[in-house]
């Protein structure tokens, strides 16, 4: 009958390209000012902290703390396909707050205040994405050789 | 500067209006709202419409029933603050008349929705988040601004899901005797609020503002000439409007700081306190936002909110009527038109014409909207003349 309805994609530009570069690679990164040292997400040209325009791109670590979450049953028309899942809204550990899909975890075991971790996925075969997960539990004896580096 | 006054008042029953072209639904509100205060075409020289920004069938809604009507004004746009539009509209009149640019000022919205699906208008609306790093994630309006709060609130203030949902059942018991509202019928209970239908977890279709078609006109003058007309004037005390640095919602999902602060600014603006307000029309398109709205105007300690609608504090007979014409939840909610709605119920009441709702010896009400739901605020303090 209609049309399939396709869900946004971002728009790359030559400033953003980086970021979404990065994610191909499973580089998760955005933008710092080079004169306050602010970090800030989604990646900007001009600080908010100070209006600078000296930024630097900088990698992140993947490592986030769940602020609030939902499960959605009712969504958009692009999205009817892959309902029910779980947004979120979390915090960075260095400081923005973003929101991001949850992946590999039951709505019912979430709770706030929980460790997240990043994961990467794909849009389309061009454009990559990211997504946020629990951190898997920690191994109470550290491990031979110490070779624990996530991604 | 002038004070300025409402004059006349009109509004359609809150319904779908899918089948009806906008011209249509404006004219009859604007005749219902010249009826009301029998202004004459002549009278009339300032008009600002509301600039609804899907669906748009005839463009250039502003002037095209200007010439519709045959008007010729001093002033003619069309206005956007996303859900705060007609508080920012009806300020910017307020400006024109304070400083004598027009003399009477007719303010209108049309909301015009129903006949486009929820799954497209969510595709729609969807944008109003951030369009290349937010909205990727199929993030939607319901389940970051109603869900995403609900669950962080529940978790922070450790407050029974029930209390909120008692927001619900207070609007419809409210609205069963609005005659303008939508969502009449059947009554509702806490018990049928939490198993009805899940949107996004954790809240449900009756903890939910529906999508609805309205129309709303108010009439508008400067002090030189409100006394002129049919009805007493009801005057503007005070306005407040205030933003977040925010696209979307404030950082702090448990709060609505833009909120408190327009209260604020529109309490000093008016000379009054928060507490000399004897009942709000607020726009909260989701029960959470109720009381949040209570916390932020410093009712209770923050996280108290829930609690003081359990015990009645915002009952039509409680201390502080909220919401008394049903709210979004259930007198209805045609989002660009919703604020117009809470303003002429807020005049209504202080006018004595809010019949079966009506709250004994109101002087002094409050009217709000916002944008994106709450990160920007559009705050009236209205006032009967003593």
């Amino acid at each position: 009958m209609s049309e399939e309805v396709r869900a946004y994609l971002p728009r790359i530009t030559q400033f953003n390209r980086p970021f979404w570069e990065g994610l191909k690679e499973k580089v998760f990164r955005t933008t710092r000012c080079q004169d306050c040292q602010a970090v800030s997400f989604p990646p900007r040209s001009l600080c908010p902290e100070c209006f600078s325009d000296r930024y630097e791109w900088t990698r992140l670590s993947g490592e986030a703390t769940l602020y609030s979450f939902t499960k959605h049953e009712i969504v958009p028309r692009a999205y009817i396909k892959e309902a029910p899942y779980i947004t979120a809204m979390v915090d960075l550990s260095e400081g923005p707050r973003l929101l991001c899909r949850i992946k590999n975890a039951a709505y019912e075991d979430l709770i706030p205040g929980m460790s997240l971790e990043i994961g990467f996925g794909k849009l389309t075969e061009e454009i990559a994405t990211f997504y946020f997960e629990p951190t898997p539990p920690t191994p109470t004896l550290p491990l031979e050789g110490g070779e624990q580096g996530r991604g | 500067m002038k004070r300025v006054a409402v004059i006349g008042v009109g509004c359609l029953k809150i319904d779908s209006y899918a089948e009806r072209p906008e011209h249509e639904l404006l004219t009859e509100t604007l005749k219902m709202a010249i009826d009301d205060c029998g202004v004459t075409k002549k009278d009339i020289d300032g008009m600002l419409i509301i600039d609804r920004v899907y669906n748009e069938q005839q463009m250039f809604e502003n002037w095209y029933p200007a010439a519709y009507l045959q008007m010729e004004t001093r002033i003619c746009g069309k206005l956007l603050c996303g859900g705060a539009s007609p508080g920012f509209a009806l300020s910017h009149a307020r400006y024109a008349l304070a400083c004598g640019d027009a003399s009477v000022m007719v303010v209108a919205s049309v909301n015009h929705e129903t006949q486009v699906s929820t799954a497209d208008h969510m595709m729609f609306a969807g944008r109003t988040f951030d369009r290349d790093y937010d909205l990727i994630h199929g993030v939607t309006i319901t389940g970051v601004n109603g869900a995403m709060l609900t669950q962080r609130y529940l978790w922070e203030h450790k407050v029974p899901h029930e209390h909120i949902a008692m927001v619900a059942v207070r609007n419809r018991e409210n609205a069963s005797l609005n005659p303008i509202a939508r969502y009449r019928q059947p009554l509702i209970t806490v018990e049928e609020v939490l198993s009805s239908r899940v949107i996004a977890h954790p809240i449900h279709l009756l903890e939910c503002a529906s999508r609805d078609d309205g129309a709303a006109v108010v009439i508008l003058a400067g002090e030189d000439r409100a006394r002129e007309f049919r009805k007493p004037p009801i005057w503007i005390k005070g306005y407040g409007e205030y933003h977040d640095a925010a696209s979307y919602i404030s950082d702090d999902l448990t709060r609505l700081p833009a909120f408190g602060r327009a209260v604020r600014i529109a309490c000093e603006r008016g000379g009054v306190k928060p507490q000399d307000v004897q009942f709000a029309e607020v726009y909260a398109p989701f029960a959470v936002m109720e009381v949040i709205a209570l916390d932020e105007m410093g009712f209770a300690p923050r996280g108290q909110g829930a609690r003081l609608v359990a015990e009645g504090f915002t009952h039509r007979r409680g201390k502080f009527p909220l919401n008394v014409s049903g709210g979004l939840t259930s007198r209805g909610h045609p989002t660009y038109a919703t604020e117009l709605y809470n303003f002429i119920g807020a005049v209504q009441q202080l006018r004595g014409e809010a019949g079966a709702l009506q709250l004994p010896g109101v002087t002094i009400g409050m009217a709000t909207g916002a944008h994106s739901g709450a990160n920007g605020h559009t705050v009236h303090i209205l006032e009967r003349e003593g």
